[in-house]
């Protein structure tokens, strides 16, 4: 059962974040515009060199709907916003990917079930950005923080302002290997379905979890990711979860970026002059 | 060069960082790499080009050059050294080759011999923060380079982090925000790609010895692929605050063939930093 403390404890396990720094304005080249200047973002999409969408540029993703996260977790969470870091505009998702279940409804195994109100009721102490380990996928692409696609015929490139990682998902039409090492951002291969980019992933560690609030996943997790560029600054993006161990079936989310137009990706490392673990009981 | 014990000290603990590397690797076949007659890599070939006829890049880099000793730890049970790619002298002196060393004003000579006596206990990678370029040149992790018409990112196993280097004709920003890897630039100069960067954070290390330049410095790195093996970087920085004169150091960085990176989380289970409490 979720109280009121423990859907506050998602929203604060999740709110720790570093404040991101001041923003670059460098308008970026072959962006179409309106009249007065402004990014045209219902433009049409824009095609690479081999006819596929393209699928580059600064991404974030949408937030959720004002007061969808106060209603849904249940508490006044203005009081939890520092500068630069207010969980009200936070998509539900990265708090906690399975927000469209009931809790009694949620697919998910009661031995996972156990943990993630474990990490819940510890306020996320445990969780791997207070250790300024990388979030991993799908969280780093939850968390409103930009990330930058950048695509080639044989590799699409996504690198992250968020703990500064790279992700590489190959094109190039090679299989998922049978048994990958273990990998914080996992081994992934996409291709392409009519004009949607389909991303299969596995390989992965099981240290990181799945959202802020401490769904776990593990090395048996497998992601599918649908991106659909609808227009020059949207893309919507699909994420099925299947991870038998932790999960009963696979389960859905979907969900929208929105384009982020004449801005970058800035340095962003968790680590440098880091104070916050000894206030948290970690030694 | 510059002799001192700590040189090998600082080489052992970087060497032993970068072990859980080669726990398995990915084997993929490279695609389009030329081939000898007998079949094996032609690494002499010519470098491949780009749609838009520019030398391209791309591909995975390591630097190979002047290998250090395998370290006692690093011995295999037959007495070879578990390291396939053994760290280069370039770690520990990043201008091991300048005559004369690099040209700092007093101060920062003070500071460099303090540090280099210390076994680089202050070291920041040893703290597990980023491989800022040009040092991420030396160290021994894999590189990707993935060159487009406007942007050159350069991926780096470490930390599985990146660097971006804007090739849409750009100014360099007036006041950028410090960065450790500052804000990059480039343009091709015929077949060479001329990349200048500025608005690096105060102090940045070079190498293990404790060599660094300021938030003052202004680098240009000149980057060539002569053949299909090989990356020529020229790098020049004109750092008044520290240096006396502008200073240039040549590095080459050797193709990596039929693998892939993995990431490598530095401060995972890091257990190492209460070991390096310096002198």
């Amino acid at each position: 059962m979720r109280n009121q403390t423990l859907r506050i404890g998602i929203v604060f396990a999740g709110a720790l974040v570093c404040a991101h720094a001041q923003w670059l304005n460098y308008p970026s080249p072959g962006t179409p515009r309106t009249r007065d200047g402004k990014p045209w973002l219902s433009a049409p999409v824009p095609r690479a060199s081999n006819g596929k969408p393209d699928l580059s540029g600064v991404w974030q993703i949408e937030p959720s709907p004002a007061g969808e996260i106060d209603r849904l977790f249940g508490g006044d969470f203005g009081a939890l916003v520092v500068p630069g870091d207010d969980p009200r505009t936070f998509s539900k998702y990265f708090f906690d990917i399975l927000a469209d279940f009931k809790p009694e409804e949620a697919p998910i195994r009661p031995e996972a079930a156990k943990l993630f109100l474990e990490r819940v009721q510890t306020q996320g102490r445990d969780s791997t950005d207070a250790h300024c380990l990388p979030l991993g996928i799908p969280r780093a692409g939850l968390i409103p923080v930009p990330f930058k696609i950048v695509q080639t015929p044989g590799l699409i490139v996504m690198i992250y302002e968020v703990d500064n990682t790279h992700r590489q998902v190959y094109t190039d039409g090679r299989k998922l290997p049978a048994d990958p090492q273990p990998a914080w951002l996992g081994y992934s291969i996409g291709r392409w379905e009519a004009g949607t980019l389909v991303v299969e992933t596995a390989g992965f560690n099981d240290k990181t979890w799945l959202d802020g609030g401490g769904h776990p996943r593990s090395e048996s997790l497998h992601l599918t990711e649908r991106f659909r560029r609808r227009d020059f600054g949207h893309m919507e993006v699909q994420v099925t979860v299947d991870d038998p161990k932790n999960y009963t079936k696979p389960f859905t989310i979907k969900y929208n970026t929105l384009l982020a137009p004449d801005n970058d990706v800035l340095e962003s490392f968790c680590a440098e002059n880091e104070k916050d673990r000894a206030h948290l009981g970690i030694q | 060069m510059r002799a001192c014990p700590g040189y090998l000290a600082r080489a052992v603990v970087v060497w032993a960082l970068s072990i859980p590397l080669f726990a398995q690797w990915i084997h993929y076949p490279t695609a389009g790499v030329p081939k000898t007659p007998t079949g094996a890599a032609d690494l002499k070939a010519r470098a491949p080009r780009t749609r838009g006829g520019k030398p391209d890049l791309s591909g995975m880099w390591i630097q190979r050059y002047k290998p250090l000793p395998c370290p006692k730890i690093g011995l295999d049970d037959n007495g070879g050294c578990i390291e396939k790619d053994p760290l280069s002298v370039l770690i520990t002196n990043l201008a091991a080759d300048l005559p004369g060393g690099l040209p700092y004003q007093p101060w920062a000579a003070e500071l460099v011999k303090k540090r280099t006596a210390q076994n680089g206990t202050d070291d920041p990678h040893s703290k597990c923060m980023p491989p800022n370029f040009p040092r991420a040149y030396a160290l021994p992790h894999i590189q990707k380079f993935v060159q487009t018409p406007s942007l050159l990112v350069i991926l780096d196993e470490f930390n599985a982090s990146y660097r971006q280097i804007f090739t849409d004709n750009r100014p360099l920003p007036a006041d950028p925000q410090p960065a450790w890897n500052g804000y990059s630039t480039g343009r091709w100069e015929g077949d060479t790609l001329v990349v200048k960067t500025s608005g690096f954070r105060e102090d940045m290390w070079l190498d293990g010895s404790g060599d660094f330049i300021t938030e003052a410095a202004k680098m240009t790195e000149r980057i060539r692929r002569p053949n299909y093996g090989t990356m020529e970087i020229e790098i020049t920085v004109d750092d008044a605050k520290a240096y006396t004169k502008p200073w240039t150091v040549k590095l080459n960085l050797s193709i990596v063939l039929d693998t892939e990176m993995i990431d490598e989380i530095c401060l995972e289970n890091e257990k190492s930093m209460q070991h390096m409490p310096g002198k």
